[in-house]
C-alpha cells in the first residue's frame, strides 16, 4: 500500500476523524488502529491526538472517563450534534473534490492515450 | 493524577520509558499551561502507550517519530494556566528569595537593608527563567524551536543578571527606608493570602510575615532584632520542610 502523503491527509483527517467517532463511542488507540485497518496507513497517537483536543474544544466531539470492558480507565470520545453537523459539512465538500479531482484525472488519462 | 501518572510511567520499561520520560516532562515543564489538563493528557497517551506496548508496538511507533511537534501541537489546544495557578507554583520561591534578603540585612549592625541586596540573589528569577526556555533540550533532535528557545534562554538570563546588576549597582549602598520595606512586607503577606486559598502550607508564610509588619508597626526600632531572625529562619525552615517533605505545589496538585 502507498504510503499517504502527511500534507495530503492533513485537510482530510479530521472529516475520517468525526466518521469513525460517530460509528459509535470509541478511545484514542482504538482510532488509531481504524485508520490502520481502513488504508490510511499508521498514523501515529501523536498526530491524532491533537485534533481530537481541538475537536473537543470546538465542542464537535465529548469525552469521557469510564472504565473499559477489559479492565483500566479510557477516554471515550463521542459525537456531539455540532460534530454531526460537522460530518453534513465535510461530506459535499469531501463529494465536489473528489469529482473534480477524477474528472481531471480521466482528461490527464484520455491525452495521455492520445 | 500526577502521582498515577508517574506510577504508570514507572510501569513502562526500557527504551519506551526513556521515550516516554521526555515526553512528559516536557509537556509538564510548559509552566503555561493548566497542570491539571496536560496531566490529563498525560493519562491519555500513556494509556494509549501501553495498549501499543503490550500488542508488541513500541512508543515511538505509536506516537510517532516527532514527539515534540505532537508535544506543541497538544500543548497549543490546552487552556492556559489560572492567575492562583501561577501564584501557588511561584510563591514558595518568591518567599525564599525574600527570606534570603531579609537575611542579609539582619547580619548588619545597626540593622539595615539596602538595594544591593538584591544583586547575588537575581540569579534564582534567572535560573528559574532559564529553566523553562531550556525545555526540550533533552529530545533526540534539537529542534530549531528549541535551539531558539535556548537562545533566548542565554540572553534572558544574561539581561536579568546583567542589566539587572547595573540597575541595583546604580543604588549601591542606598538604604531602603523602612516604608518600602513594610509595603514589601503587606504585599509579601497578601500574596500568601490569597496563596492561601489553594495551598494551605501558604499559612505559614503568611504568618511570618505578618508578624513581621506587626514588628515594624508597634516596635519601632525597624523590624524587632530577635522576631526578625525568628522569622526569617522559619520561613528558610519551613521552606526546607516543604522541599524534603516534597510538599512544595506542583505541577498538578495545585487546585484551582
Amino acid at each position: 500500500m502507498t504510503k499517504i502523503p502527511s500534507q495530503l491527509l492533513k485537510g482530510t483527517l479530521e472529516g475520517a476523524l468525526l466518521m469513525i467517532i460517530a460509528q459509535g463511542e470509541t478511545y484514542g488507540y482504538a482510532i488509531c488502529k481504524q485508520f490502520e485497518t481502513r488504508g490510511f496507513g499508521a498514523i501515529p497517537e501523536g498526530t491524532v491526538y491533537p485534533l481530537l483536543l481541538k475537536m473537543q474544544k470546538r465542542q464537535l466531539i465529548s469525552a469521557t472517563r469510564h472504565r473499559s470492558k477489559t479492565g483500566p480507565d479510557r477516554k471515550y470520545y463521542r459525537l456531539t450534534p455540532a460534530g454531526e453537523q460537522a460530518i453534513a459539512d465535510f461530506v459535499p465538500s469531501w463529494l465536489q473534490l473528489v469529482g473534480a479531482m477524477g474528472d481531471l484525472m480521466e482528461d490527464c488519462d484520455e491525452n495521455a492515450q492520445r | 493524577m500526577k502521582t498515577r501518572n508517574d506510577e504508570k510511567l514507572a510501569a513502562i520499561k526500557g527504551i519506551d520509558r526513556v521515550y516516554l520520560q521526555t515526553l512528559v516532562g516536557y509537556l509538564r515543564s510548559d509552566f503555561t499551561k493548566d497542570p491539571e489538563a496536560i496531566e490529563d493528557v498525560i493519562a491519555d497517551i500513556l494509556d494509549g502507550v501501553t495498549i501499543a506496548i503490550d500488542s508488541g508496538q513500541s512508543a515511538k511507533r505509536h506516537f510517532g517519530n516527532d514527539p515534540q511537534t505532537a508535544a506543541d501541537a497538544i500543548l497549543k489546544e490546552l487552556p492556559h494556566q489560572r492567575f492562583t495557578q501561577y501564584l501557588g507554583l511561584a510563591w514558595p520561591w518568591v518567599n525564599l528569595f525574600a527570606a534570603f534578603f531579609f537575611l542579609q540585612g539582619l547580619f548588619r549592625q545597626p540593622m539595615r537593608w539596602r538595594i544591593d541586596d538584591f544583586d547575588g540573589l537575581l540569579i534564582v528569577p534567572a535560573m528559574l527563567v532559564g529553566t523553562w526556555f531550556f525545555r526540550g533540550f533533552d529530545f533526540n533532535r534539537l529542534s530549531r524551536r528549541t535551539k531558539q528557545r535556548m537562545g533566548m534562554g542565554c540572553l534572558s538570563f544574561v539581561l536579568i543578571v546583567g542589566l539587572g546588576g547595573v540597575i541595583i549597582s546604580r543604588g549601591d549602598n542606598h538604604i531602603i527606608s523602612m516604608v518600602w520595606l513594610l509595603a514589601g512586607l503587606v504585599v509579601l503577606a497578601c500574596g500568601s493570602l490569597i496563596s492561601l486559598r489553594h495551598d494551605r502550607t501558604a499559612a505559614w508564610w503568611l504568618l511570618a510575615w505578618g508578624v513581621m509588619i506587626a514588628t515594624v508597626l508597634l516596635g519601632g526600632q525597624p523590624l524587632g532584632h530577635a522576631a526578625s531572625w525568628a522569622l526569617v529562619l522559619l520561613n528558610l525552615g519551613l521552606f526546607a520542610l516543604a522541599y524534603t517533605k516534597n510538599l512544595l505545589p506542583q505541577r498538578g496538585n495545585i487546585g484551582g
